[in-house]
């Protein structure tokens, strides 16, 4: 985006302003004379189909190396030519060779560019729309409305990031087929698409209004966006130290393995335990891949900061591949406050949350704080959630619970706040999730034959995909029949309630208030420390309220 | 068989549970029908076999034997059985899916969070004249699924499913 495109959505009138950036950006992309049919696309980045078909376009060079194969075994007529005795055919026929195939892969790689084009629209479906077509053959056209984005990340894999690019990565609830990937873009040009996206995205009652007056009185106006307030920072240092710490089971695992092997070797010699490779090999793997997984979350979380938005959280980390991702507080389905045992010897603790449809890289959830202090932790929940879980009033399961679960029962429990229920498990590494009771789909109850046998269930919430299940394991039948009808019935109040005007209070209780909030009140105090009242729960019953204008008949 | 002890979880008591057509039983036994037939066709190439002096026949006995005894316990006692354990019951807010024996599953789903209601029906479900009914919400784990309606009952279901859906919806 250039400054002029800037400059025009910040033009008064919002509506014209939008559509103005749109084709604003069409001139000053200037490479598509031909497009003068409304809408008009923006285009990716020149090199872009090189860097999503790197596998093709090596693919396509072994398999022209591999038929090829018995003249490059002629390698020595590298050596002949240096002695000028090579038929020259040969020189003009691997040099034909190479050149139609690079001149196929970049008239391949200008079709598949060309085809490739994204706008933001306001048409029939709705304002901010995006369109995205791409696909030579198969032509592909997405129209996504901006306000059904659960988040919008940039990432950049470590060769885009070299060459200066980044993708815009938008995370729709119907999952990884529906999510789109405007890869590559220019970095700064992709800051200023999240913007433009952000804006239509919260689709804030301030966005909608007549003029830039109405916008400048009424909170955080998208002409003026308020910068975002740094809540916590952590260092790849902390990341991968409090990382080996949780994993050490796994290191400690790897060294005895390889130190049993060294031993096995020098004590009944390499034969041996070449014999035994059919066997050493698997659990060799599974071994490494337990250390994979942990130094890509590692890789993943290093230098890692979290950022206040005036609707949600923005979130950077990243090694070598940095994601960048911003999620609307709204967007939240639930939260995890994981604990894993050592950590709580220092008062360690991290932060998970789940997204509607979260991308595929994070099934486990996204760290929202990779490694804090337990009151940290606790404090950035609450920030996020409007829910206290410091020691929230646990139900216990029970000791019926004691036959299924012999270590963990004692940590079984469930709570049920204001406004969203707690569930806690782990003995060792211990976890408590939180779901808002808004977010719910539907409760679930089982029970397995053990179970029924011992007169236990356990209920479950549904949540949408992308989330974990929050589970309240093995409560006593009565207890469980309790919990659904109790869970239903508070799911269903907070579907219903949909009085609260979500954002006029959301950029209150959010991010680290003490920072922010203090200057400017006078009579300040934690708002965590008292039970949230109803109407500091924008979040959970909070979506924009437009979004339900269609349904309000 | 056919009522199970009612159950403060899974069946509720008070509300009006209905249970799903008979006829599900007999959709269930079909792929029983294929392994029956195997069987036969077992113990037939066996005797042709044992009439060619080719091989004993006792052999190919055993393992019809071994297909058709699991069959015969699937066919009288656990189809049956756990077919006829589904129940529904509709509230005014929402529907309440049960089933299973062995372990049970109830699911508790909002008319307000339904994105589509699927009616479904096999061919041989079809020839009976029963559909499966699914409600879909946007998570993948709601696990509401009534196999075994007839037809006519599955669309009414369905239509008023919807109107209540269309009357309560919510988003994410």
């Amino acid at each position: 985006m250039t400054s002029a495109g800037t400059d025009n959505a910040r033009a008064p009138d919002e509506a014209t302003a939008s559509q103005a950036t749109t084709v604003d950006h069409e001139a000053a992309d200037g490479g598509s004379p031909d497009r003068a049919a409304a809408p008009l696309m923006r285009r990716l980045h020149p090199l872009t189909p090189f860097l999503r078909s790197w596998r093709l376009v090596g693919g396509a060079s072994a398999v022209g190396l591999s038929i090829f194969r018995d003249d490059l075994n002629r390698l020595l007529w590298v050596l002949r030519a240096l002695h000028g005795d090579l038929q020259l055919s040969l020189v003009a026929k691997a040099a034909a060779v190479t050149l139609s195939v690079v001149v196929v892969i970049v008239f391949g790689a200008w079709l598949s560019w060309r085809a490739t084009g994204f706008a933001i629209v306001d048409d029939v479906a709705g304002p901010g729309t995006l369109l995205f077509n791409r696909g030579v053959l198969a032509k592909q056209r997405s129209k996504v409305r901006l306000l059904r984005v659960q988040s919008v990340d940039i990432n950049r894999p470590l060769v885009p990031r070299l060459l200066g690019l980044a993708a815009v990565r938008l995370d729709m609830a119907a999952g990884d087929e529906a999510s789109v990937d405007l890869a590559y873009l220019p970095l700064q040009e992709a800051m200023n698409l999240r913007e433009e996206i952000l804006r239509h995205m919260s689709g804030r009652p301030t966005r909608q209004g007549v003029g830039g007056e109405g916008a400048d009185l009424e909170g955080p106006s998208p002409t003026a966006p308020e910068p975002d307030i740094l809540v916590a920072r952590v260092t790849t240092e902390q990341v991968i130290k409090s990382n080996l710490l949780d994993g050490v089971s796994a290191w400690v695992v790897f060294v005895v393995w390889v130190a049993a092997l060294v031993v096995a070797a020098v004590w009944m010699g390499w034969e041996a335990v070449l014999a035994a490779v059919s066997g050493i090999i698997p659990v060799s793997i599974a071994i490494a891949a337990q250390l994979r997984r942990q130094v890509v979350s590692m890789m993943r979380d290093a230098d890692f900061a979290l950022y206040r938005t005036a609707t949600g959280v923005r979130i950077t980390s990243g090694l070598t591949s940095t994601v960048n991702r911003t999620v609307d507080f709204d967007r939240i389905q639930a939260v995890r406050l994981v604990e894993p045992f050592l950590w709580r010897k220092f008062g360690w603790a991290r932060v998970k949350m789940d997204i509607a449809g979260g991308s595929s890289d994070f099934e486990a959830g996204a760290s929202l704080i990779p490694v804090a202090s337990r009151a940290q932790a606790l404090d950035l929940v609450a920030a996020v959630t409007g829910a206290r879980l410091d020691s929230p009033p646990y139900v216990a399961a029970g000791a019926g619970a004691r036959r299924v679960d012999p270590l963990g029962w004692r940590f079984l429990g469930v709570a049920l706040l204001e406004a969203g229920a707690v569930s806690r498990a782990g003995r060792w590494r211990r976890s408590t999730a939180y779901v808002p009771y808004a977010r719910v789909q539907s409760v679930s109850a089982r029970q397995g034959p053990l179970q029924r046998w011992l007169g236990l269930a356990t209920v479950l919430l549904d949540l949408p995909k992308g989330s974990q299940r929050w589970v309240a394991s093995h409560r006593g039948v009565d207890d469980a029949a309790e919990l659904v009808t109790g869970l239903a019935v508070r799911a269903k109040q907070h579907r219903l309630d949909r009085r609260d005007p979500p954002w006029t209070v959301v950029s209150e209780p959010a991010g680290d208030p003490r920072k922010d909030r203090r200057d400017q009140d006078g009579d300040y105090q934690d708002p965590y420390q008292a039970p949230p009242r109803p109407e500091d729960r924008p979040r959970q019953g909070g979506e924009p309220a437009d979004e339900y204008a269609d349904h309000a008949e | 068989m056919k009522d199970l002890s009612p159950d403060p979880l899974f069946l509720e008591a008070g509300l009006d549970w209905h249970t799903v057509s008979p006829k599900l039983i007999t959709e269930r036994r079909i792929p029983l029908v294929v392994l029956a037939t195997v069987a036969l066709g077992l113990v037939a190439v066996g005797i042709v076999l044992d009439l060619n002096g080719a091989a004993a026949w006792w052999p190919f006995a055993l393992a019809a034997g071994a297909i058709a005894a699991p069959c015969l316990l699937l066919w009288f006692v656990v189809v049956p059985r756990t077919t006829m354990s589904w129940r529904y019951a509709e509230r005014e807010q929402d529907l309440l899916v049960c089933h299973g024996r062995l372990s049970r599953k109830l699911t508790v789903v909002p008319y307000g969070r339904m994105q589509v209601i699927q009616v479904r029906s096999n061919p041989v479900a079809h020839r009976l004249g029963i559909a499966t009914v699914t409600l879909v919400t946007a998570s993948a784990d709601t696990d509401a699924e009534i196999p075994g309606l007839p037809v006519e009952v599955a669309q009414a279901l369905r239509d008023r499913l919807a109107a209540r859906g269309e009357a309560l919806t919510a988003g994410l």
